[in-house]
């Protein structure tokens, strides 16, 4: 193909305008969403990002959540982050176990930890008791008070097998299921608490913690914290306690954070709008084929080669989804500053997702442009020349 | 030494599956040459032109275009020849629409792979008075008009060969006779032409008047109807 094929398609698409822009309005309207899609999703990584970055070494990040699941990209950031800081990152898996009174399985938690859990944390004390030798060899866990009831699980007996597995309760919390809370994860920690509504494990425990940090999007537990918050950092002798309502768990942010997680769908929305924009321009120019035989065989005429004719062809339609396509792009990469400000949510436009956006650009334009011009080869000259009596 | 004839045709033979349309037929051009061919409809005019344009391929016999074996030519040097030396101009104007008068000629040329001499199109442009014009799209031109354009593209390339169609057959007596009289203006344009036309006074303007009947080419000989 070369620059007489564009230049060819250029004019065409110019002078046909009104059908261009309806072609490539769904388009740009598939790229626009994208765009918007990649810089919300960004902003909110780039947004747990700095969340983390306040963490110091004795630190320990108490993650209150009301009632969502951390998305996938929170703990790539986590990881990432604590790559980047040479920290250990110790997961804590949570497991639904069973109903609670109400019949609700969401409300009877367990969390689970790996070994390594346990040699940091080195735990001596059981709810209270001190450690036996033996307890020190199995997993632990902290069950809600309900599960433990429903279980039978006292400080006397402390052990249950889980999937083929012993694990020993570890403590047993009122509040956790009241529901929601979740230590997603510690960052180097030497000691931790589980934080749970209305705090008072906290308040209670005899665990002496460095740092607290504590993100919580309820506004009650807030006040709790406020209201004893001298008496507690007396108490327990910490240095420092900081609950910090920035990104992405602040109460009005977490509207924001559903936001962003349905720009997620936006990709996917995208993708479909994208596909069924590119079907139209096929079936388009599926009637083109027909209706500009006139044109083609004028072509032929002037002896232009059927391939000759499906360069042209592709050019229109390349030149149509990518333009349309950066139109699009432009117009998300420009409506980021308006969006991030109507929203209050955290967009990040980056050039390295337009480079992703421009690779599936370019990759759906040829998918589209192909089959009209290989259709094209296909033209007998003879009966396109035909029509001109 | 004698130039070799543009177009030299022999036991030319072809047909549409059982139809058979061109039976042994003969034909020299020389070049400059302008003739007319006449036939009833359905008598192989515009067939004889397809296979003239190279568009068509033959059954049997032999086709010289200027010297080279047309049926020996590779796929994309018929085109080639087709777009550098032969213009077309047909009953009705087909320029593309959507380009203006100029860019439909600058096309031609371009495809014929002679830079468009704007001097050029410009002067033919005039000699069909069009000079106003070169701007407008097709649409914006009568049919006459749209018809000489139509001439134009066919001739900014310097052709050796025009094949024309019943070139006037959709216009009135008096603008098909300006379209000929440019067709056949050797100021304008000096090499060959073919057309076809079913107008004998078209015809008679020709070097040489042939008929197509039973597949062959022959003298007219007019059979004045009554
Ligand atoms: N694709 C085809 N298949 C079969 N027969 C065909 C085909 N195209 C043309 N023919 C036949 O070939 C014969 C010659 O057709 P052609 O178009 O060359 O006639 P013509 O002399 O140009 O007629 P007219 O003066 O009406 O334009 C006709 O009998 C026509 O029916
Ligand atoms: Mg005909």
């Amino acid at each position: 193909m070369s620059g007489g094929h564009l230049r060819h398609a250029r004019r065409y698409l110019a002078r046909h305008l009104g059908q261009t822009l309806l072609s490539g309005l769904g388009i740009a309207f598939s790229l626009l969403l994208l765009t918007l899609t990649q810089a919300s999703q960004r902003g909110t990584f780039e947004a747990v990002l700095r969340e983390f970055e306040g963490l110091g070494q004795n630190s320990a990040l108490l993650y209150m959540h009301e009632n969502e699941r951390l998305p996938p990209r929170f703990f790539e950031g986590l990881g990432r982050l604590s790559d980047n800081h040479q920290w250990r990152t110790l997961p804590i898996f949570e497991s639904a176990l069973g109903a609670n009174a109400v019949g609700q399985p969401v409300q009877a938690r367990v969390l689970f930890t790996d070994p390594d859990f346990t040699a940091v944390f080195q735990p001596k004390l059981a709810a209270g008791d001190p450690l036996r030798e033996e307890d020190q060899h199995v997993n632990r866990a902290v069950i809600g008070s309900t599960l433990a009831e429903q279980l039978g699980i006292s400080l006397a007996t402390p052990h249950v097998k889980l999937g083929g597995e012993w694990y020993q309760v570890r403590g047993i919390s009122n509040g956790l299921q009241a529901g929601g809370s979740q230590i997603h994860q510690f960052l180097n920690i030497r000691e931790a608490a589980l934080v749970v509504r209305p705090l008072d494990s906290l308040l209670h425990g005899n665990r002496p913690l460095k740092f607290v940090l504590i993100r919580t999007a309820n506004r009650e537990q807030l006040a709790d914290v406020g209201r004893r918050f001298t008496h507690f950092l007396a108490e327990s002798g910490l240095d420092h306690l900081r609950y910090d309502l920035r990104l992405p768990l602040k109460q009005n942010q977490l509207t924001a954070r559903s936001q962003a997680l349905l720009a997620a769908h936006g990709g996917l929305v995208g993708a479909v709008c994208l596909l069924l924009s590119c079907l139209g321009i096929l079936i388009s120019y599926q009637l083109q084929l027909r209706y500009r035989r006139e044109e083609f065989g004028t072509l032929i005429a002037l002896g232009a080669s059927p391939a000759f004719i499906g360069k042209n062809l592709f050019a229109e339609v390349l030149l149509l989804v990518a333009g349309s396509g950066f139109a699009g792009m432009a117009t998300g990469i420009a409506a980021c500053i308006p969006v991030a400000w109507v929203w209050v949510t955290p967009m990040s436009p980056h050039p390295a997702d337009w480079a992703t956006s421009v690779g599936l650009l370019a990759l759906v334009a040829l998918a589209t442009a192909l089959p009209p011009a290989l259709l094209a080869r296909r033209f007998d000259p003879i009966e396109l020349m035909r029509l001109h009596r | 030494m004698e130039q070799t004839p543009l177009i030299q045709m022999q036991g030319l033979r072809f047909a549409y599956g059982p139809v058979s349309v061109l039976a042994d037929l003969g034909l020299t051009l020389g070049h400059g040459e302008r003739i007319a061919i006449m036939g009833r409809s359905g008598a192989g005019k515009s067939t004889l032109l397809h296979i003239l344009a190279l568009l068509q391929s033959f059954n049997e016999g032999r086709f010289l275009f200027d010297g080279e074996a047309v049926d020996t030519l590779e796929r994309g040097r018929k085109e080639e020849v087709r777009a550098r030396h032969i213009g077309m101009v047909f009953q009705a104007h087909y320029l593309i629409p959507y380009l203006t008068v100029e860019e439909n000629v600058v096309l031609a040329c371009e495809l014929a792979g002679v830079p468009a001499d704007p001097n050029q199109v410009t002067h033919l442009l005039a000699c069909v008075g069009l000079t106003e014009r070169g701007k407008h799209r097709p649409t914006q031109l009568s049919g006459g008009e749209q018809q000489r354009a139509g001439l134009v593209r066919a001739l900014a390339k310097q052709p050796l060969l025009l094949l024309a169609d019943e070139p006037t057959g959709n216009l009135d007596v008096e603008t098909g006779g300006r379209v000929l009289d440019l067709m056949l203006d050797p100021a304008i344009y000096a090499g060959a032409v073919i057309a076809v036309t079913h107008q004998p006074e078209v015809a008679n303007r020709f070097d040489r008047v042939l008929a197509l009947r039973d597949g062959r080419l022959q003298y007219q000989t007019w059979e004045q109807p009554r």
